[in-house]
């Protein structure tokens, strides 16, 4: 162990480096570049402003179903404007604005808007945008207002970058040109991690095959394109220093023209040490080399540790470094087909040790598991191999011999289009991607040490023993968590944050659940975006009960996307008549669940400890008003009652206060967002005199929501607290046989 | 070369484990299934 240390002192320092910045984030403490002067901007959030300052990131683009452009980019600071005071400033800005024209890196831009601080995670398994700009040095976001963001100059920041950034611009085009959209949107994301022109469906079969690697630029990239360039030196009459000076050139050039990602800074200083290393005849040691660049990039930004792209990348590396000798083995093949069966061998321990190397990064990141992600890498691995390094040959012959790039780009498309297919193919088998839910920290670290434990066990001499004791190993804590759900748990309600819509997830305290709508659909998809995570997060694989309180957009758009990812047992609705595309969609999705329809008076039979009763509607299709024929529920378990209502109106409460349904509750999901509430909605609250009230709205939503009469007539129930998800984010509401809580995500 | 007593044991140790808790999560989730139904019955 000792000498472990002795001769991989990088490597176990980074280890340590790493550890310390963990334990200052869990502990609050700020870490050595978050230090800021009083002129930093971040001084300034919770302010009205007008901003000045040089676009420093590559403007992100994209556009919605409307054609209302949305562009983003981060902002270094000069000069702010608030209160009327001017002050000069320093740090980064996120600037958000819609229907402008994006401006260009290096702009001089002038913004004005509200000034805030970067959200938190929102959802539980959602995205943490706080997180993320913050491993970018980005510490406030500005949202700029309609018309209030102009170019005042041109030509600022980085030369190199602006050189790099049009050089890449090129290049995206002349993709565009020659290739169909789909094969040029995978090109661009392989080639420039750019996924703004990829499908949905495809970064979700990345995803879900345990492929999504591919479509980030990383060492795979730079790896190979240095091989490349070397390749080509290799038959040219020049010495072999200038084949690796022309690599080594090479690398740097593709860091800068991505964009300086993590796993490409990574890998770039990586290679240039391995090159070096080669020039002078010296000998490099890839744990070491991957502990320095750990280092340099920790020590410039340490939150760069929270981003999965820059663990996973680590984490790969220093698996293939540290496992694949240790899986291969030392008896080499003999005979003609030696070479091919140890490249063979190298490429299966090689995915087999990247793949447990990252598997608890990964399952933490994603929550999901693809079993047959060894097959995928087996099959995809080579094809985009080639792929790179036709494409390579592509870009070298683009521009001065054309009929060539037709055979190429030819070769390219039929490579793309098998990998696709085959990727189809593995995603549809069974047990091809599990939704396993976080495991939490220490599940993730029985997983590493275990790995690690059978690799190493100097009583284990075979490779292939210990290639498989450490599958076996990752199989039992994964079979070993699964059987933990079953035990005993609390019955809890969850409302999540869908923006201006509604969705609760139920749990059951002895076994089943139940999602009761599932936000909007359409461009900001509140299925795929929030929900699908989520369930993703918590490990839900099967839905017992999904419920579409009413047909319209904000409680069912985002359905379809849950019905892909789960399995659902069973479909409840009101059987309300209703035209509209989102509905059809809808109902086309659940096609293969039973269908329940619901009356007052029914009770949902089958669920253990819990009783469900339909409040409302006594029938369907013969309401003024969509909304009043909302499926309200009154579900009871552990001694808590929620009330879930939907957009029920007034003509629907005064009908449940007039059945004589019992409307008492603890939690109640206020109806229809908190809109206004009439007499009959007032009565309808002090009758439920709810302890929790949950209102389930978007942030400045159009509809003035929640009404102040509403927040007035909860305030006036005695002893209760209200909760609202564009405040609060997710609210969480559980129950034991003791007492009731509620938590939030922050 | 020939598996030795101790790379057999934990082989064996480990695919044990494997089988019995796959058997254990198997019964489970089928032991636990939920079959629903409205009462009084509107279902189509």
């Amino acid at each position: 162990m000792k000498d472990a240390f002795a001769r991989r002192p990088l490597f176990f320092a980074s280890l340590a480096l790493a550890a310390g910045i963990f334990a200052a984030d869990a502990s609050g403490l700020p870490l050595w570049n978050e230090f800021f002067p009083g002129n930093h901007v971040s001084r300034f959030t919770g302010t009205h402003a007008t901003v000045r300052g040089i676009v420093v990131s590559e403007p992100e683009v994209r556009a919605n179903a409307r054609g209302e452009r949305r562009v983003s980019f981060a902002l270094a600071v000069e000069s702010l404007l608030a209160d009327g005071k001017p002050s000069r400033v320093m740090g980064r800005v996120q600037v958000y604005a819609r229907g402008v024209d994006a401006p260009a890196y290096g702009d001089t831009v002038v913004a004005k808007g509200e000034l805030t601080e970067p959200e938190g995670r929102r959802n539980p398994g959602g995205y943490d945008a706080r997180r993320h700009l913050f491993s970018r040095g980005v510490r406030a976001v500005l949202y700029a207002e309609k018309g209030a963001l102009r170019v005042a100059a041109n030509g600022g920041g980085n030369p190199f970058r602006s050189v790099a950034i049009r050089v890449k611009k090129t290049l995206v085009a002349r993709l565009e040109n020659d290739f169909a959209p789909r094969d040029a949107a995978f090109l661009e994301a392989l080639f420039f991690g750019e996924k703004t022109h990829l499908d949905e469906s495809v970064k979700e079969l990345f995803l879900r095959t345990g492929t999504l690697h591919v479509l980030a630029v990383s060492g795979f990239n730079v790896g190979f394109l240095a091989a490349c360039v070397l390749l080509t030196f290799g038959f040219l009459p020049v010495h072999k220093r200038a084949g690796l000076c022309a690599a080594l050139a090479a690398v740097w050039a593709y860091c800068l023209v991505v964009g300086w990602q993590a796993p490409v800074v990574r890998a770039t200083l990586m290679a240039t040490l391995v090159l070096t290393a080669r020039l002078t005849g010296r000998k490099a040691d890839t744990l070491n080399l991957a502990g320095f660049a750990a280092l340099a990039i920790l020590a410039w930004e340490p939150r760069q540790l929270f981003d999965a792209g820059f663990t996973l990348s680590f984490v790969a590396v220093a698996g293939l470094a540290a496992l694949v000798p240790r899986y291969v083995g030392k008896t080499p093949a003999e005979g003609p087909a030696a070479p091919a069966l140890r490249y063979g061998r190298e490429l299966f321990y090689g995915t087999l040790a990247a793949t447990l190397a990252t598997l608890p990064v990964a399952v933490r990141a994603f929550h999901i598991v693809s079993p047959l992600g060894l097959v995928a890498n087996l099959v995809v691995v080579p094809l985009v191999s080639f792929v790179f390094f036709a494409g390579f040959l592509y870009f070298l012959t683009a521009w001065w011999l054309p009929p060539a790039l037709s055979i190429l780009a030819f070769l390219m498309h039929a490579a793309i289009k098998l990998s696709l297919e085959a990727l189809f193919r593995i995603e549809r088998l069974p047990g091809a991607c599990v939704a396993v839910g976080d495991p939490g920290p220490l599940a993730a670290l029985a997983l590493g040490a275990g790995v690690l434990w059978f690799a190493f066990d100097p009583r284990i001499r075979l490779g292939w023993v210990r290639a498989l004791a450490s599958a076996l190993w990752v199989a039992c804590v994964f079979l070993s968590i699964e059987a933990g759900r079953f035990a005993p748990r609390p019955f809890s309600v969850t409302f999540l944050d869908v923006g201006q819509g509604d969705c609760a997830y139920v749990e059951f305290p002895e076994g089943g659940n139940m999602l009761v709508d599932a936000g909007r659909g359409g461009d900001s998809d509140k299925g795929r975006r929030v929900v699908v995570p989520f369930l993703r997060a918590r490990g839900v694989r099967t839905l017992d009960l999904v419920v579409a309180t009413h047909p319209q957009d904000d409680h069912i758009g985002g359905f379809p996307a849950v019905f892909g990812e789960c399995r659902v047992n069973h479909f409840l609705h009101a059987g309300t008549p209703y035209g509209t595309a989102a509905w059809r969609r809808c109902l086309a999705a659940a096609a293969g669940s039973a269908t329940l329809i619901a009356r007052r008076g029914n009770n949902v039979e089958g669920f253990r400890a819990a009783k469900i009763s339909v409040l409302h509607p006594a029938a369907a299709g013969v309401a003024k008003d969509v909304n009043d024929e909302s499926v309200v529920l009154r579900v009871v378990s552990r001694g808590m009652s929620v009330l879930l209502t939907g957009d029920a109106g007034e003509p629907a409460m005064a009908e449940i206060a007039a059945s004589g349904e019992p409307a008492r509750c603890h939690v109640l999901k206020v109806p229809h967002h908190g809109a206004a509430l009439g007499p009959s909605g007032v009565e309808f609250v002090r009758r439920a005199s709810p302890s929790v009230s949950v209102i389930s709205c978007g942030r400045k939503n159009a509809y003035g929501h929640p009404r102040q009469a509403t927040l007035a007539a909860l305030e006036a129930v005695p002893g209760g607290a209200t909760y609202r998800t564009d405040l609060d984010g997710a609210v969480s509401v559980s129950a034991d046989e003791k007492a009731i809580r509620v938590a939030l995500p922050r | 070369m020939k598996l030795s007593r101790y790379e057999a044991a934990v082989l064996g140790a480990l695919i044990a484990a494997v089988i019995l808790l796959s058997v254990l999560v198997f019964y489970l989730t089928h032991s636990r299934e939920t079959r629903l139904a409205l009462s009084p019955t509107t279902s189509r």
